[in-house]
């Protein structure tokens, strides 16, 4: 018997209109979401800190019960079904590892809990811990891990119980930088090798880049946007998404002309800027309020003279290696530009008055 | 030019600050000790100081008279009794504590500590009214027709009662003190992991206030084998303990020596079970860690 | 908290808590009492037990040697403790960890055998029943908890602000009195009070070291409780228990309890 591929049984996870609201709370930490996980998917939870991902998910692992709403597991409703029934494995931000137990039984409780004969069990943990690289730990104290190991024991210890859905609420928040982006690619590779249907948590826009299928981006305990990752980073359909995701820049104007294709928006202090737009909502009407999202890197600097239309003055410039850092002062806005370095090229000079440049297909227009 | 670098020294580093305290143990707490274990081997007496030769007699007649093993049983087993009823009765208060927010916690707190700061005999004169022949207890029971009054005073009962009201509040300080490793959090992992609230609590949360409960009953029994106050007005003079027995020997019949030999006593049990519990709590640590 | 724990641990830890408040209540409800003996329930209402108090000369001596003993205590015990705090803090001096110890160790010893201890001294020394050898007495015993507070105020902030008031150019005695005073001024306080309430509670040791001339209240508390209880008693009681409560919730203002009483 392997717990290794099983895509097949792996299963979808819906959320239906969900609330929560915590006692003596003045609104909802969770604020009617629904959201949908397709069978082996990794669907991840994207905010900043207190936007009520946390409640979301412990609300998904039966921890908390909804004010309302429902929780569906393979179209079964499981709203009801109280935690230790749900079967659904769950990593925590400070990895929760039972400190009286060795690694071995800390993944060995939930097979015990589900009454697996002790000849079985031994198996299915050797199984696990190496799947985590933890092979010769079996017999360790929990205590005397590192960040990294208890995390991988955590997450060892949530998949060898074969959850319906596989809970991760900002498993690597607590590591090092180097530590956090190889392990954020083991738990990739392992969610897909095994197959299972994985809901994460993060506020680290990187990080659910780089692991999600889909991405949740939650706000003040509501579902901004659903999309892949190209999706919220390219086209994001609010204006809270555009500067929360890549940090873009975000100028507000109102709608000059639009094509099929294009809409171009025009901007006080600056001009027309055009960008692509959402066609399913139909070409924006003319004078209506709209947001142009243009990333730091999609933008382009060149030398201008004070009284051009449209010239910014550069407040600072900072040298990384790859990239200059620009921050730019355009008509009383603050403006970020990231651009690559070459061996020729000098960086921007302080005081120094720019041009803006963006070609259309590297703006987004968001219309309201 | 050396001599004052190193006056300079002793200004900035001012040890002998610690002397005038230690002079006053040395004169009020060593000196006074030194002459207990002196006057234990001196012959007995009946008339207070006494510069008597010196002889094992008193400790051998201490040891080998029934009444006095008596008196060491009734000592043990009054600790014994009062250690696991406050640790019982303080579980699920200092669990409360380790679980609640830190606002419910310091309410707890204060109310389950603040006793501790309370005169202890007047809180021994609140068990008097209680269990007392005309006090709470009895007159409730005659009131449901029961028509024999309960001897809690001057009877073990009566102690073990209020002992374990007057050091409950150490239980809960030392069981919250241990239940350092408690966490909602563990309890939430074991319950995804598939155990019902049950069995969280057995497997989880229980094994580790392992070391809060055993700090707590070795706490409580040390304190509780040298308690006198109230072994003495609950006991009604028909109860003896060790710590009675030394007052009445030192105060009424006058036997120093003999007050001095069960000081002895009571102060090797009180090691004993301090060494003991001292080896038990670095054993189970240990074991918490490699097991 | 789950559900469970808050349907099993909150009865069951109220229901603690009143057994632990009962003897206070008790106390409380009897000092009100019209009866001139110990019953229960009361016969009536009235605050004669309370004036009863105030007019037995007894109490009122014992009170005045507790009084005068306990302001003893805590001006010695504080003066000395915080001393040796200041002093434990050098420590590359290996007589230091030895010496804390030592400060530290009247903590572990029962009270019965101080007691016991002491009055075979002083009783050579002919110093029984007086104010002196309570006031000695006490300092053994509340000493540690002033080294303890002070210690503890001593290490919340790390010598580097005096290190600092130094280089700013103040004198060794200035930066005592402008920098470290005031940093441990929480600790002194909470020794002056702890050393008094212990002082005045206290009863083992002083049933050893004081007779007719100087009792203190606790004494004379339990003399009276064994001989003739009644509702006076339970009026004392109350008082003495109050005045506790009044000084605890000082301190529990000043320094956090928990610091003061962690064992
Ligand atoms: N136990 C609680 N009681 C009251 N409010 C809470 C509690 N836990 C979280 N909240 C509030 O609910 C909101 C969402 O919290 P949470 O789900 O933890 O956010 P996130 O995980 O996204 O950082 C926050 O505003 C937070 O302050
Ligand atoms: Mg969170």
């Amino acid at each position: 018997m392997t717990v290794n591929q099983r895509p097949s049984e792996a299963s979808s996870l819906s959320i239906e209109d969900l609330v929560f609201r915590y006692k003596k709370a003045d609104s909802p930490a969770v604020d009617t979401i629904s959201l949908s996980a397709e069978a082996g998917q990794m669907l991840t939870l994207l905010g900043p800190s207190g936007c009520g991902k946390t409640t979301t998910l412990r609300m998904v692992a039966g921890l908390l019960s909804p004010t309302s709403g429902r929780i569906k597991v393979d179209e079964r409703d499981v709203t009801a079904t109280p935690v230790h029934k749900r079967n659904m494995g769950m990593v925590f931000q400070n990895y929760a590892l039972f400190p009286h137990l060795t690694v071995g039984q800390n993944v060995s409780f939930g097979l015990e809990m589900k009454r697996f004969p002790k000849g079985e069990r031994v198996s299915h943990i050797r199984l696990a811990l190496e799947r985590v690289g933890l092979e010769g730990y079996i017999e360790r104290p929990t205590t005397a891990l590192s960040g990294g190991q208890q995390q991988r024991v955590a997450l060892a210890r949530a998949l060898v119980i074969e959850p319906s859905i596989l809970l991760l609420d900002e498993p690597l928040s607590n590591l090092d930088a180097t530590l956090r982006a190889s392990l954020r690619d083991e738990i990739r590779s392992l969610q897909k090798r095994t197959g299972t249907t994985a809901l994460f948590v993060t506020h680290d826009q990187q990080e659910a880049l780089a692991v999600s299928d889909r991405i949740a981006v939650m706000n003040a305990g509501q579902v901004e946007q659903v999309g892949t990752p190209e999706d919220i980073f390219n086209r994001p359909s609010t204006r809270f998404v555009a500067s929360f995701i890549g940090q873009a820049n975000v100028l507000d104007g109102e709608i000059a002309r639009a094509t099929d294709r294009t809409a171009f928006v025009n901007i006080p202090g600056l001009g027309e800027l055009g960008g692509r737009y959402d066609t399913t909502s139909g070409v924006p009407a003319v004078g209506e309020p709209a947001t142009v999202a243009i990333h730091p890197h999609r933008m382009t600097l060149h030398p201008a003279d004070q009284k051009e239309r449209g010239a910014a003055q550069v407040i600072s410039s900072v040298f990384t290696g790859t990239t200059v850092q620009t921050t730019l002062n355009l008509a009383g806005r603050t403006l970020r530009i990231e651009s690559l370095t070459s061996a020729s090229s000098s960086a921007p000079v302080s005081e120094e008055w720019v041009r803006l440049e963006a070609k259309p297909d590297d703006a987004w227009v968001i219309s309201s | 030019m050396g001599n004052l670098i190193v006056n300079l020294q002793l200004l900035r580093k001012p040890a002998w600050l610690m002397v005038p305290a230690a002079i006053l143990l040395a004169f009020a707490f060593l000196l006074p000790l030194l002459s207990v274990a002196q006057m234990a081997f001196r012959e007995p007496s009946t008339i207070g100081i006494t510069d008597g030769p010196y002889t094992v007699e008193n400790l051998t007649q201490a040891v080998s008279d029934p009444f006095y093993w008596g008196v060491i049983r009734n000592t043990a087993v009054l600790a014994l009794c009062v250690a696991v009823a406050t640790t019982i009765l303080a579980y699920p208060v200092a669990l409360l504590i380790t679980l609640s927010n830190p606002r419910i916690r310091n309410i707890l707190l204060i109310l389950s500590v603040s006793p501790m700061l309370m005169s202890s005999v007047a809180q021994t004169f609140g068990w008097v009214v209680i269990l007392g022949p005309r006090g709470v207890v009895n007159t409730a029971l005659s009131y449901f027709g029961v028509d024999h009054t309960i001897a809690f005073i001057g009877s073990m009962s009566g102690i073990v009662i209020a002992l374990t009201e007057i050091f409950l509040p150490y239980a809960v300080l030392a069981m919250s003190s241990g239940f350092g490793r408690i966490s909602p959090g563990l309890v939430a992992a074991a319950r995804t992991l598939g155990a019902n609230p049950v069995i969280a609590f057995f497997r989880v949360t229980l094994p580790l206030s392992m070391p809060g409960v055993l700090l707590s009953l070795f706490l409580v029994f040390v304190i509780s084998i040298s308690a006198y106050v109230t072994p003495q007005v609950m006991g009604g003079g028909r109860v003896f303990v060790l710590a009675t027995q030394i007052y009445s020997h030192a105060t009424i019949t006058l036997n120093w020596p003999l007050a001095a030999t069960l000081a002895l006593l009571l102060l090797a049990m009180f090691g004993l079970f301090t060494a003991l519990s001292v080896a038990a709590r670095r054993r189970f640590s240990r074991r918490g860690v490699t097991q | 908290m789950s559900k469970l724990s808050q349907w099993t641990l909150w009865p069951m830890s109220i229901l603690v808590l009143l057994f632990l408040w009962s003897p206070m209540g008790v106390i409380l409800i009897v000092s009100f009492d019209t009866s001139n003996y110990l019953a229960f329930p009361p016969q009536g209402f009235t605050w004669d037990n309370y004036i009863g108090v105030f007019e037995n000369s007894d109490f009122i001596d014992a009170f005045v040697v507790s009084l005068s003993a306990g302001m003893g205590v805590a001006l010695l015990a504080t003066t000395a403790g915080t001393f040796a705090a200041l002093g434990a803090r050098s420590t590359d001096n290996r007589w230091v960890g030895l010496l804390s110890t030592f400060i530290m160790s009247p903590l572990l010893m029962p009270n019965i055998i101080l007691g016991l201890a002491m009055m075979l001294v002083f009783a050579r020394l002919q110093l029984l029943d007086t104010i002196t050898v309570i006031v000695v007495a006490h300092t053994v015993i509340t000493m540690p908890y002033a080294f303890r507070t002070t210690t503890a105020s001593l290490q919340t902030y790390d010598s580097s602000s005096e290190a600092a008031a130094r280089v700013l150019g103040a004198s060794p005695f200035t930066v005592f009195r402008r920098v470290t005073l005031p940093l441990i001024r929480p600790g002194v306080v909470s020794a002056l009070v702890l050393g008094f309430l212990i002082s005045f509670d206290e009863s083992v040791i002083s049933l050893f070291i004081t007779g007719r001339e100087n009792p203190t209240l606790p004494v004379v508390l339990l003399n009276y409780i064994e001989m003739s209880a009644d509702p006076v008693i339970a009026a004392l009681s109350v008082l003495l228990v109050l005045m506790s409560a009044l000084i605890m919730l000082l301190i529990n203002k000043i320094f956090s309890l928990r610091a003061v009483v962690r064992a």
